[in-house]
């Protein structure tokens, strides 16, 4: 199936990928987002907080924005 | 906010997005100008190379940073050609606005739309961070087809409590209501840029609601300091030193002891006396009345300098010898 998958961190993503039919959010964090802390994002599934172990469905919105993200100076703006 | 209200602000929104900038007619209008850049560049590469013959160093050297900066610009430059050549995002359905509207109305306390400016609005919950309270912010997302639209983005305090060093610094990385992003950039960028409202404004969320000591304009430890009349360092209240001459506050370092009165004084206003190169205060100082050098008033005696004072006593017993002689 196929899911529209945001990802706020780092370059920033957008596009839809396919994943295994009824995967649990927690599971699809666990693949997209290695070795990192769920504790540390904010996960929404179709616009709205969901429970770890919610299945994903076929035409789901997942977006992953990091809570906490690093500031700088306005010399140190990466462009886009 | 009601469903209805949040529909206004969709349609609101909707109507203010316009059909982006034509991706070829950038590219052209970029591709001509580095084109234009380069030739240039060569140009100034050839005087360079005769300043250099003729040994006109000081002209070398001037035109070799002129063609650095150019060399900068054609790099921006090219830069934009690859965002122009990149495929525009597509506008969004009224529908998908007000599925934004709604996902914001659900994570932010207030949420508007500024028509004059633009912007979609939102308010934060107040934000303390490392103990210091913040307050809420404003934050203002463009809505139009901008190149960087994360250079846009405004952060108004709306209560604000900004670092002592600097009334413009709201927050450690928010300056005259700038946004300085950092790793937040690229992500705000492409959210902005795909009309996702909300992600946009969790980015930004996320980006007041941390710290990064090492890339601060004002470092939270130093948030109720002064700054430094002199040096621009923030130094705390407590520490910060006023020159009894010119009210003005210093650090440490950059005030002095007068070493006759020992009143405090700053670099500014302290002077040297010609006499002992000791630093003191300007009140402290006075010329000689003989030979007009400044004089500290350790020093001066009957208005006149030691070496003043000197030359006439030896003056007088020259004087004295020649009427005795005479006698």
């Amino acid at each position: 199936m196929r899911v529209l998958y945001i990802n706020n961190d780092g370059g920033g993503f957008a596009d839809f990928i396919n994943v295994p039919d009824g995967q649990a959010v927690s599971d699809f964090f666990a693949e997209r987002m290695t070795d990192e802390d769920a504790g540390e994002y904010l996960i929404r599934v179709n616009r709205q907080p969901v429970a770890r172990d919610q299945k994903l469905r076929d035409g789901d919105r997942i977006s992953i924005t990091p809570v906490k993200i690093e500031g700088a100076l306005a010399g140190e703006i990466p462009s886009a | 906010m009601q469903p209805r209200p949040l529909l206004r602000c969709a349609r609101r929104i909707a109507a203010a997005l316009e059909p982006p900038p034509a991706p070829d007619t950038d590219l052209e209008r970029y591709l001509v100008e580095s084109i234009e850049m380069i030739t240039r560049i060569r140009d100034q590469h050839s005087r360079r190379r005769r300043a250099a013959e003729h040994g006109w160093k000081l002209a070398a050297g001037r035109i070799r940073s002129h063609i650095e900066r150019d060399l900068a610009a054609v790099g921006d430059i090219l830069n934009r050609c690859r965002i122009a050549l990149a495929p525009s995002p597509r506008r969004p359905s009224l529908c998908e606005i007000y599925a934004e509207v709604t996902q914001l109305a659900d994570e932010f306390a207030e949420v508007r739309y500024d028509g004059h400016q633009r912007c979609v609005i939102v308010v934060t919950d107040p934000i303390t961070l490392h103990e210091t309270p913040l307050g809420r912010f404003e934050v203002s997302l463009p809505v139009a087809a901008l190149p960087r639209p994360a250079a846009a983005v405004r952060v108004r305090a709306l209560d604000p409590n900004p670092a002592g060093a600097n009334p413009e610094v709201t927050h450690p990385h928010v300056s005259s209501e700038r946004l300085c992003c950092g790793d937040g950039g690229a992500p705000l960028n492409s959210a902005l840029m795909s009309h996702r409202l909300c992600d946009a404004a969790l980015i930004v969320r996320s980006i007041l609601g941390h710290y990064n000591p090492d890339s601060a304009y004002v470092a939270l430890e130093d948030w109720h300091g002064v700054p430094c009349s002199e040096c621009d360092c923030t130094v705390a209240e407590d520490d910060a030193e006023a020159c009894q001459n010119c009210s003005d506050r210093f650090c440490e370092d950059c005030t002095r002891l007068c070493s006759c009165c020992d009143d405090v004084t700053c670099l500014s206003c302290a002077g040297t006396c010609e006499s002992c190169r000791e630093r003191c205060c300007e009140p402290c100082l006075h010329p000689c009345e003989t030979c007009e050098e400044t004089t500290c008033e350790g020093c001066l005696e009957t208005g006149n300098c030691p070496a003043c004072r000197e030359q006439q006593e030896e003056d007088d017993a020259a004087n004295n010898e020649q009427a005795l002689l005479a006698d």
